[in-house]
């Protein structure tokens, strides 16, 4: 970790300390989380979809002989694909996605896994967030990983609870609409007192106040009586992604109730609503950033992927080979290329286990190119830190020039 | 000094200390713990006008199905939109009054060491009322009382049949949809079996994601438990099986898949609905459901990560009783490490509300108050019986003290100091709810006002842990 790391966050807590009693806490001079302060620094979002989304419905083979026979029943038809070739096709859901992947702003890596081999959403999830090889409950976070080595950077997600994927030694910051009013700001700093002796729970007062000022001063609906809908959150997002001067340079996104195991649909229904909201909220984050989607990646990661063929009750199961998205106006891709890497097909003989996808593109090769590429981590740092042991896993060539 | 301090005891072990409380637990914390194990399995009185869960279902079911016909007569071009409307709403707040129930009884409880250990197993087997299982909206509270509470002084053998033949469990995790492929029902209509159900047994419930099961184990439990359904409306609006009652358990032969199945090496022959009990009755005393059993028990009562120690003899005592689920609540009220104070739990959203409710125990739980704090329940993402996974709702200090998690709570204790604050002695109470802390209650007389005194105290570091 960089030596000026320490420095920072005590000077920020002296700062915190010594002036909340006087100064508004929704204003808080001084304190920058960027690593720049013209607008122009690089931003990255981390979309991640709890529950496993199932890759071959978001993302058609459609040519494949053996896709009808195994789940005819969740491939919707044939003339409301969005073909983006001769053999695959987005779902009819996915319109902004679509023109995103046209002008070259989407990138699509099927077939991906993380290296999980297991079924278990939980395991899952802490393999994709903790970026190791194998689940292990007391790991941290890939993300809080890279801040804490490269120290200018700072993270966030908006919503109450902190992901894996952000936990560990950086302090990294949360943020939801308030459900009750603020406290004064002689209360609150009398309990800032109070709190910096937790060791625990201190750091994460410090940036629960941080991001309040922030929010307060960048016209973010701040008041919601609702619990936030995907939507609210990309919207908020914006908001501290397009704060002048400090605002944050990685956010990560949540979304729920991906886990499909009955009556998922096929042009319509449960999975198509979600696609729905994940396309509106890409959308809406490319409308809301403005001019700075030009400096903007987006990376929508998923545990796992889901069984080839429906089971009895219009559903899948867990499975092993998925869909990852990479997306913003900081890419330059093509747009002739349907996918990124390799197809590995889905008749039977090709299935993983005989039954899933097969996990031919390992995951950490989107993560690490938007890391390195867009974020600008060293390459070491990324096989050694972020992803440990991951240095036999290469880049994706053409995704920025 | 002796180690069993009152203040581990109703903190630590049970869901917060009320004024007063002290001088009658100070005597002998242990056994006022102890004597609490004698009673688990009680139902409150707050639940006596309760449905049964098959009643309960039974309701969620008809409503669902009825708003479902006024949606196609909508399509077809009727008005019934606001029909539609107030039934969601009614739901929601009959719901919402059974959660107030819930919430009273954690509050008003002389037995909050038994209380909590009835919503640690009914965590352990959540169940979900979330928006996409509608007939679930009233069956929370019925299944934590008829498929836990009432066998919290049995095995846990027998919790968990009573768990996976309760008809909440299995419509939440899909298995009243799961047909054998070669069953009569499945061979006709080509449908197959679901595996929800049969994972998260194996992971979740019992043995543990590194138990030592394979895919094959979870494909032959799916197997093995098909037929294993509850009597529910279909889709021409008739019930399955009208002679029998509606929203219980059912088993249909017709959905059964034929054969013997292999299980952890163990070979089970076809004995229909006894197939897959025979099964759970070995899943349950398999050594992986001991430790796995006993970590999380550890878990949630000592430490984010327990003490391997505490975890070795809980998982004896399992082994030994045949996981007699008394002897391992005894157990645990008698290890060292669950009252050694340098072991912390953050609370949850859920106890933290419980905390300060019980820390008035002179406030009136009248509906309009209840209402108010279960909303605020649910704004904290804890709604009971809504965990967002099969997982229930997660034990690490990292999910619920978040920076933001953190704010809305002290920003929701202002609130509280709002509605009680004026004139009321904030730092007699600190004595009276939290170990002494001389620093904590000089900050706390220090304040500038009564109101804000109780923001602190109550929105202090040391009132977030369960110490």
């Amino acid at each position: 970790m960089p030596a000026n790391k320490p420095a920072l966050m005590s000077s920020r807590r002296r700062f915190l300390k010594n002036t909340l009693l006087l100064s508004a806490a929704g204003c808080l001079p001084g304190i920058s989380w960027a690593s720049t302060t013209d607008g122009s620094a690089n931003r990255l979002v981390v979309i991640i979809l709890r529950g496993a989304m199932d890759g071959l419905a978001a993302v058609v083979p459609y040519s494949e002989p053996s896709l009808l026979e195994f789940r005819g029943s969740l491939v919707p038809p044939d003339n409301t694909l969005l073909k983006l070739d001769n053999h695959f096709a987005l779902h009819p859901a996915f319109a902004n996605m679509f023109q995103m992947h046209q002008s070259g702003e989407l990138g699509i890596l099927h077939a991906t896994a993380t290296p999980y081999r297991q079924r278990s959403h939980f395991d899952g999830q802490n393999v994709l967030e903790s970026g190791l090889d194998m689940a292990n409950n007391s790991a941290d976070g890939w993300l809080n990983r890279a801040i804490a080595y490269n120290s200018t950077q700072q993270a966030m997600v908006i919503g109450q609870a902190m992901p894996l994927v952000l936990r560990g030694a950086a302090s990294t910051a949360s943020w939801s609409p308030a459900i009750h009013p603020a406290l004064t700001e002689n209360t609150m700093g009398r309990l800032t007192g109070m709190y910096a002796e937790d060791a625990f729970l201190g750091p994460r007062l410090e940036q629960a106040l941080f991001a309040q000022g922030i929010a307060g001063s960048s016209g973010i609906n701040t008041n919601s009586q609702a619990a936030p809908t995907f939507p609210g959150l990309v919207d908020a997002a914006v908001g501290f992604l397009t704060t002048p001067d400090n605002g944050p340079d990685l956010v990560v996104l949540e979304s729920e109730g991906w886990d499909t195991h009955a009556n998922q649909g096929n042009e319509q229904g449960q999975l198509p609503r979600k696609f729905a909201e994940l396309d509106a909220g890409l959308n809406a984050l490319k409308q809301g950033m403005g001019q700075q989607w030009a400096n903007t990646s987006v990376v929508v990661v998923t545990e796992f992927g889901r069984t080839v063929r429906v089971n009895g009750s219009g559903g899948s199961d867990h499975g092993t080979g998925g869909v990852a998205f990479v997306a913003g106006g900081a890419l330059s891709l093509s747009g002739a290329q349907a996918l990124l890497g390799d197809w590995p097909g889905v008749a039977a003989s090709q299935l993983y286990e005989g039954r899933d996808l097969q996990p031919a593109n390992d995951m950490r090769s989107l993560l690490k190119t938007v890391m390195h590429q867009h974020m600008g981590y060293s390459r070491s740092a990324l096989d050694e830190i972020v992803f440990p042991g991951s240095s036999h896993v290469s880049l994706i060539e053409g995704l920025y020039s | 000094m002796s180690i069993y301090s009152p203040f581990i005891a109703a903190n630590k072990f049970g869901l917060g200390l009320q004024p007063g409380e002290l001088v009658e637990i100070s005597p002998d914390s242990k056994g006022w713990l102890l004597a609490q194990l004698n009673d688990t399995h009680i139902v409150p009185a707050r639940y006596q006008s309760l449905p049964t869960s098959s009643q309960a279902i039974s309701r969620g079911d008809t409503e669902f199905h009825h708003r479902r016909l006024l949606q196609s007569q909508r399509e077809a071009g009727s008005n019934t939109s606001a029909t539609i409307r107030q039934s969601r709403a009614q739901a929601y707040l009959q719901q919402q009054a059974y959660y107030n129930d819930r919430l009273a009884v954690a509050a008003e409880t002389d037995r909050p060491f038994a209380e909590r250990l009835v919503r640690f197993w009914s965590n352990h087997f959540t169940i979900a009322a979330l928006e996409n299982e509608q007939l679930l909206v009233y069956a929370g509270v019925p299944y934590e009382n008829e498929a836990i509470r009432s066998h919290m002084n049995g095995s846990f053998e027998d919790m968990l049949l009573a768990v996976m033949q309760h008809p909440a469990m299995l419509i939440y995790l899909d298995n009243v949809q799961s047909i054998g492929p070669n069953s009569t029902a499945g061979s006709r209509r080509r449908l197959g079996a679901n595996e929800n159900l049969a994972r998260e047994i194996l992971e979740l419930h019992t043995l543990g994601v590194n138990g030592g099961y394979t895919q094959s184990d979870v494909s032959s439990l799916a197997l093995m438990l098909t037929g294993w359904t509850v009597n529910l409306t279909q889709q021409n609006y008739t019930l399955r099986s009208p002679q029998s009652e509606p929203g219980a358990f059912l088993y249909v032969p017709q959905f059964h898949e034929p054969g013997s199945r292999q299980l952890l090496g163990k070979t089970y022959a076809d004995t229909g609905q006894r197939q897959a009990e025979q099964a759970l009755r070995d899943i349950a005393h398999h050594p992986s459901t001991a430790a796995f059993v006993a970590y999380k028990l550890a878990q949630h009562f000592i430490a984010d990560t327990p003490p391997e120690a505490a975890v070795f003899e809980l998982t004896q005592v399992f082994m030994q009783t045949r996981g007699n689920l008394s002897a391992l609540h005894r157990k645990l009220v008698e290890l060292d490490e669950a009252w050694d104070s340098s072991f912390r739990k953050l609370k949850t959203a859920e106890d933290y509300v419980i905390s300060t409710l019980r820390a008035f125990p002179e406030l009136t739980l009248t509906q309009d108050v209840l209402n108010q704090l279960t909303a605020i329940q649910s704004g904290f993402n804890q709604r009971p019986f809504s965990a967002q996974s099969p997982a229930g709702w997660p034990e690490e200090a990292e999910h619920w003290g978040g920076p933001d998690a953190l704010m809305k709570r002290i920003e929701f204790m202002n609130q509280v100091g709002q509605v009680l604050g004026n004139g009321f002695d904030s730092v007699a109470l600190a004595k009276q709810i939290l170990p002494d802390d001389v620093a904590l209650q000089t900050t706390v007389s220090r304040a500038e006002s009564r109101l804000q005194a109780l923001t602190l105290l109550l929105g202090s570091p040391q009132f977030q842990w369960r110490a």
